[in-house]
């Protein structure tokens, strides 16, 4: 019974959507559009209380075991608290100024910090990838570096065939493997669909089989 | 009958009934997706009431490194990490999903640790059940721990940072990333180096491939992620269901080459089939 009524609305709603998606079925385009679209934004606001729960009852448990940094937990919970205030009780909710002021100036600033951690990230990754260990790490250093220095103008000056073997092994071998790759990804997805549909692959109801 | 006249028909025929909107499905894509369907539902007849064998598959190192990192991590007593990136419900998260039973199913034997970072509450859910049930199934339900399971944040980078907290205070020995990642995915890998875990990674966006190859020990390459289910229970029924994969891509490559040839000798018979309606 937990596997089975899960499985038959999933394949109920999977089915609705591929003829939602294909056919011009009036009946079926307003459910599909009306009702299973609507659901899905319903259950995801019901999940977003879930993980709200989640985090705020983890760090309320830092707090009371007092576990090591616990002091930043009482910052998350306060945080959030003040941010869940402001965006139920102010006028025009998240689009009022001073909601807007808090995410603008903080939230989208620590972003932007983090994301730019990613350069550094990138350089350290890079550093120790390309290293000429074996016949194929060596391919990916010579690549990596041609591609690199025809990127720069450098790279022109110092021979002008650089912007050129640049372009051919970004627009002919990696376009054509990326190419590959998406075709194998749709088909990998696609079947993956199915199996999902027809409740052969069941890992998300329960672990094994 | 030319293309066009071909082009005129179907759409008397099916104008009233099949979309042609711009979200480009078409009778090419349905066609598709029927033949697809077919083959798979044929080979899962033959999975389940046939005796034949089934294809082997090959070896995948990034999924045997699975057991690997798991016993690593149960060697030095430390947690393994499983994160799902930051896409919600999607092709590549039911496939993260069933990695994850495989996963919570080995560490709850060998007694390790399992905690899990996730982006999208609903996802956090799911897997919840996914590894309580694990841990029922291997007679260890009270080493499951509800606080292991975490939903760190809605934003990607909020998310990113709150795993590289996670990733440092628990002192990880492995990480297993396995599911649909972006911007983030290097900046979570690079955490769990620094860490000094042990770290499997499988997704499918091409872009952060690339990534994962040069901060990982082991990388699924795109559509491996989706054969690691079967690859890891050696189900008869998932494997079969690979095979049938395999036949349809066959067919879509023939169509490829078909389409190349005519293409170069000046037809435009395949493409115009293809983009019928």
């Amino acid at each position: 019974m937990r596997r089975t009524v899960p499985l038959i609305l999933s394949f109920t709603a999977g089915i609705l959507m591929i003829l939602d998606s294909y056919f011009k079925i009036p009946i079926i385009n307003n459910f599909a559009t009306d009702y299973l679209m609507r659901s899905i934004s319903v259950s995801v606001a019901w999940a977003a209380g879930l993980g709200s729960l989640n985090l705020i009852r983890l760090h309320i448990r830092h707090i009371s075991s007092k576990r090591q940094n616990y002091q930043f937990s009482y910052v998350l919970i306060g945080v959030w608290l003040f941010m869940l205030t402001c965006g139920i009780f102010l006028q025009g909710n998240t689009a009022n100024p001073f909601y807007q002021f808090f995410y603008s100036n903080i939230q989208v600033n620590l972003s932007a910090a983090v994301y730019s951690l990613a350069s550094f990230y990138l350089a350290s990754s890079c550093y120790r990838a390309f290293r000429a260990r074996s016949v194929e790490s060596t391919v990916l250093l010579v690549s990596a570096a041609i591609v690199m220095i025809g990127s720069v103008p450098v790279g022109a000056a110092i021979w002008s065939g650089f912007p050129a073997i640049q372009g051919w092994l970004l627009k002919i071998v990696n376009d054509s493997v990326i190419r590959g790759w998406s075709i194998g990804l749709t088909l990998g997805g696609l079947s993956q669909s199915v199996r999902n549909l027809v409740g052969i692959e069941r890992g998300h109801l329960q672990a094994g089989e | 009958m030319n293309t066009a006249e071909l082009r005129v028909t179907m759409e008397s025929l099916l104008g009233s009934w099949l979309k042609n909107d711009s979200n480009r499905l078409g009778l090419a894509t349905l066609l598709y997706f029927g033949v697809f369907s077919t083959v798979i539902l044929v080979y899962w007849r033959k999975a389940t009431h046939g005796t034949d064998p089934l294809p082997k598959l090959r070896r995948i190192a990034g999924l045997d490194a699975v057991d690997e990192a798991i016993g690593r991590a149960t060697e030095m007593g430390r947690p393994v990490c499983f994160n799902p990136g930051t896409s919600g419900f999607s092709a590549p998260t039911f496939a993260a999903l069933a990695v994850l039973g495989y996963i919570a199913g080995q560490t709850a034997r060998y007694d390790a640790r399992l905690l899990g970072c996730y982006n999208s509450p609903q996802v956090m859910s799911v897997a919840q059940s996914i590894v309580q049930t694990a841990y029922i199934e291997q007679g260890k339900a009270e080493s499951f721990r509800l606080d292991d399971i975490r939903y760190l944040s809605g934003d990607q980078f909020g998310f990113a940072s709150g795993c590289i907290g996670v990733i440092q205070r628990e002192r990880i020995a492995a990480q297993m990333m396995f599911g649909n990642f972006a911007a983030e995915a290097l900046i979570i890998a690079e955490a769990g180096n620094v860490a000094g875990a042990i770290q499997v990674a499988g997704q499918t966006n091409n872009l952060q491939t690339p990534f994962l190859v040069a901060a990982c020990d082991y990388c699924l390459m795109n559509e491996e992620l989706y054969v690691a289910s079967a690859y890891l229970s050696k189900d008869r029924l998932r494997v079969g269901m690979l095979a049938a994969q395999d036949i349809c891509r066959l067919v879509l490559m023939t169509i490829m080459v078909l389409g190349i040839i005519f293409e170069s000798f000046g037809s435009k018979i395949v493409s115009d089939l293809m983009t019928l309606y």
